[in-house]
């Protein structure tokens, strides 16, 4: 087969795994941004037990690789109830990589907002108090702005790492992008040991990250009109 | 809430640590289990000849269609699903698949963490060196000077080490054609039915040929520990290969030679 | 007429009394000056008139209306509209222009419509002598601007009494002035005001009563005329020759 036979078997190949790179993305932006939110409360509630509790899991969720993670939430409560539970064939696969990754990124996320949130003078927080606002009109009215500005350097950091992290989903066998690109190494579809299909993934990480580095920095500029 | 499931993961990472040594015997019967939910789910790599895609995007060969043709004859669907080799046993155990159906060698370490059929093909862990330097290695003790590439915790890694030549494990058999492709190593070694697939005239590897042949193994299907469909496979393959079939489908993809009366 | 009446406050945190027994009235218009050094329990004592502190014990009694008690958060939302407070450090919000900080808690509380809140914030900004800022950013305005916008922000919600919190201690002695003359402006528009600060001259000036704290009680209480010129208290005396010293 000649290089210009194997280029479209290739892309098509990539291309497949790179909308299955970008679902997994996608869906684990949608929900560890707005979890990651709610775990953020939890460690600062003042009801202390709820706050300890938050903090250790979010502890055991970013003090152990995520790999190890995608392979207990997909095989070990198989194991334990000796049912597969995540559905079977690629979707199975999805879902427990969606649930690992939103649980992993929404941890991160948390500590994220935790610290934009606590980095807020308490000022803020009593001019609003004594204009009778409630603690739900300060959060958004005058806390909410501020801190999406403090936040969007670190969270838009960890958003690029996601990119480049959903290629760890291909342990439990997602076939994303990456798996794709090894495929071709080790031999698929008439086409073996060729390197090339998988260097040449690094393009679509690439050339993805360099859009979501434009959009972050058109967000940054947005929220350049005030300071503080 | 969250405590417990705080707990649960701890108790999960530390039980799946043991996950390996404690194996169960189904209580219930396996070929019932396949039965009932209509589908029988085959772990399997993409591995040419014994199982990977047509044009049109299907899973054939030789282990693809006998897989196809077991599945058949218990009355249920089958359904290929690609996996990480690494976690093959994983795999098995938390039911995501029902068998292993790949070109699997029948090691030591395969036979004490599956059940595993009868043998039904011959394989071989052969040298693979650069074509234009194959005449100075034909045989293993010609090889004592070469750095070998050979995969991780494979057949080759076992039979070089026993020989005590050096060698480098790398991930993955491809990765050890790789090695040798780029000159960061003299040989690999690999399987011999996947050396007929990859190297030589008219594959990636035109470059590279096999000559010594270091050893002979035989591969099989496995199953969780205690499957009875153990069995039923192997009346299975008795039977098509008493009628000839099990032959034409090894004729279809060219390892008739390999193949071991039933 | 009495419009605030303080009864025996009490606040202690980590058990340190920070104040002992407060008790002071105010009458409509008047302007109280709290003097005394850092550490005395005067800032506490307005946190504590504007809810940002709960008291230990003791009444605050705004036009008859005991506003202690059963202190539900909705409950402490009302009680503090009864006061407005200025900060040492403005606490304007950033994100806001100078109009918007004017306008966003009354349109919060639905006092008027879009437009009738905006005229009266514009009023507002006449009267601190800002109104070509109203469409500035708070990092754009100086310390002393910003001061005076905070100001504005605070009588947009009309309260009974406006309290400031040292209001030029975080400003450059130059800018001081503007803000103690937009003050000095509001006690002619019978504002009824209490002003921590450590301007003593101003305090002379602009207060009908002058309290002097020390460790948490009031030491000495009267007209300027009477705390400045013929303290009664030795602690007093030696506050005031110490302020004089700086001087």
């Amino acid at each position: 087969m000649t290089f210009l036979q194997q280029l479209p078997i290739v892309f098509g190949a990539l291309n497949v795994g790179f909308l299955q790179t970008l679902k997994l993305f996608g869906i684990t932006l949608v929900g560890a941004l707005p979890l990651g939110l709610i775990i953020a409360f939890g460690s600062m509630s003042r009801f202390r037990p709820l706050s300890i509790v938050t903090r250790f899991f979010v502890w055991i969720i970013r003090g152990t690789p995520l790999m190890i993670q995608l392979l207990i939430i997909f095989y070990f409560p198989s194991m334990a109830l000796g049912q597969p539970i995540w559905g079977s064939g690629e979707n199975g696969r999805f879902a427990a990589s969606a649930a690992a990754f939103i649980i992993n990124y929404a941890c991160y996320f948390s500590e994220i907002y935790r610290g934009g949130i606590q980095s807020i003078p308490v000022g803020q927080l009593e001019a609003g108090q004594v204009l009778g606002m409630t603690r739900g009109q300060i959060f958004v009215r005058i806390m909410l702005l501020q801190v999406i500005k403090r936040i969007v350097p670190p969270v838009s950091n960890e958003i690029i790492t996601l990119v480049k992290d959903t290629a760890l989903a291909r342990i439990i066998a997602l076939q994303e992008i990456i798996w794709a690109g090894t495929a071709f190494l080790k031999g698929s579809q008439g086409i073996s040991g060729q390197v090339w299909p998988l260097f040449f993934t690094a393009l679509y990480y690439l050339v993805f990250s360099g859009a979501l580095t434009l959009l972050f920095g058109w967000v940054e500029k947005r929220l350049d009109y005030f300071r503080g | 809430m969250k405590k417990i499931i705080a707990l649960a993961l701890v108790l999960t990472l530390v039980l799946t640590l043991f996950a390996g040594c404690g194996k169960k015997a189904d209580a219930n019967s396996d070929l019932k289990y396949v039965k009932d939910k209509g589908t029988l789910v085959v772990g399997i790599t993409d591995f040419a000849p014994m199982d990977y895609k047509d044009a049109s995007g299907n899973w054939i060969g030789f282990d693809a269609d006998m897989a196809a043709a077991f599945a058949a004859s218990l009355g249920v669907k089958v359904e290929f699903v690609e996996i990480d080799w690494d976690n093959k046993v994983l795999e098995l155990d938390s039911k995501n698949i029902d068998c292993v159906w790949n070109g699997m060698t029948l090691t030591s370490e395969v036979t004490a963490a599956m059940s595993c059929s009868k043998p039904y093909c011959n394989n071989a862990q052969v040298v693979i060196v650069p074509a234009a330097k194959a005449a100075d290695y034909q045989t293993s003790e010609s090889c004592a000077d070469l750095q070998f590439a050979v995969e991780a915790g494979s057949a080759g890694e076992a039979e070089v080490t026993a020989l005590g030549y050096s060698c480098t494990p790398v991930q993955s058999q491809a990765a050890a054609l790789m090695e040798v492709a780029a000159g960061t190593s003299d040989a690999a070694v690999i399987d011999s039915l996947m050396a007929a697939a990859m190297v030589g005239e008219g594959t990636g590897y035109a470059d590279l040929t096999y000559t010594a042949k270091l050893n002979s193994e035989e591969y099989g299907v496995g199953f969780r520990t205690g499957s009875d469909l153990t069995a039923a496979l192997n009346d299975f393959f008795a039977a098509s290969y008493k009628d000839g079939s099990m032959q034409a489908c090894a004729d279809t993809y060219g390892v008739t030679a390999a193949l071991i009366a039933q | 007429m009495i419009l605030l009446e303080v009864n025996n406050l009490q606040k202690s945190f980590d058990g340190s009394a920070v104040l002992k027994n407060i008790s002071f009235s105010m009458e409509p218009g008047q302007v109280l000056a709290i003097i005394g050094s850092s550490g005395s329990g005067k800032t506490t004592l307005l946190r504590c008139l504007n809810f940002l502190e709960t008291p230990d014990a003791g009444e605050i009694i705004v036009k008859g209306q005991k506003l202690l008690g059963g202190a539900s958060e909705e409950q402490i939302r009302k009680n503090r509209l009864h006061f407005g407070l200025v900060f040492q450090n403005f606490n304007l919000f950033p994100q806001y222009t100078a109009l918007e900080n004017i306008t966003l808690a009354p349109s919060l509380l639905g006092l008027g419509s879009k437009q009738e809140l905006r005229d009266n914030a514009m009023r507002l900004l006449e009267q601190v002598g800002l109104r070509q800022k109203a469409d500035f950013y708070p990092y754009q305005l100086s310390g002393g601007q910003q001061q005076r916008i905070a100001i504005a922000r605070a009588l947009a919600l009309r309260p009974e009494v406006l309290c400031f919190d040292e209001p030029t201690s975080a400003l450059d002695p130059e800018l001081t002035g503007e803000v103690l003359r937009v003050i000095r402006g509001l006690k002619n528009k019978d504002n009824t005001m209490i002003v921590v600060t450590h301007e003593m001259e101003f305090a002379r000036s602009v207060a009908d009563v002058v309290i002097y704290m020390a460790d948490g009680v009031i030491e000495e209480m009267g007209t300027p005329e009477e705390v400045f010129e013929h303290p009664r208290s030795e602690k007093t005396k030696a506050f005031l020759r110490g302020a004089a010293s700086v001087l």
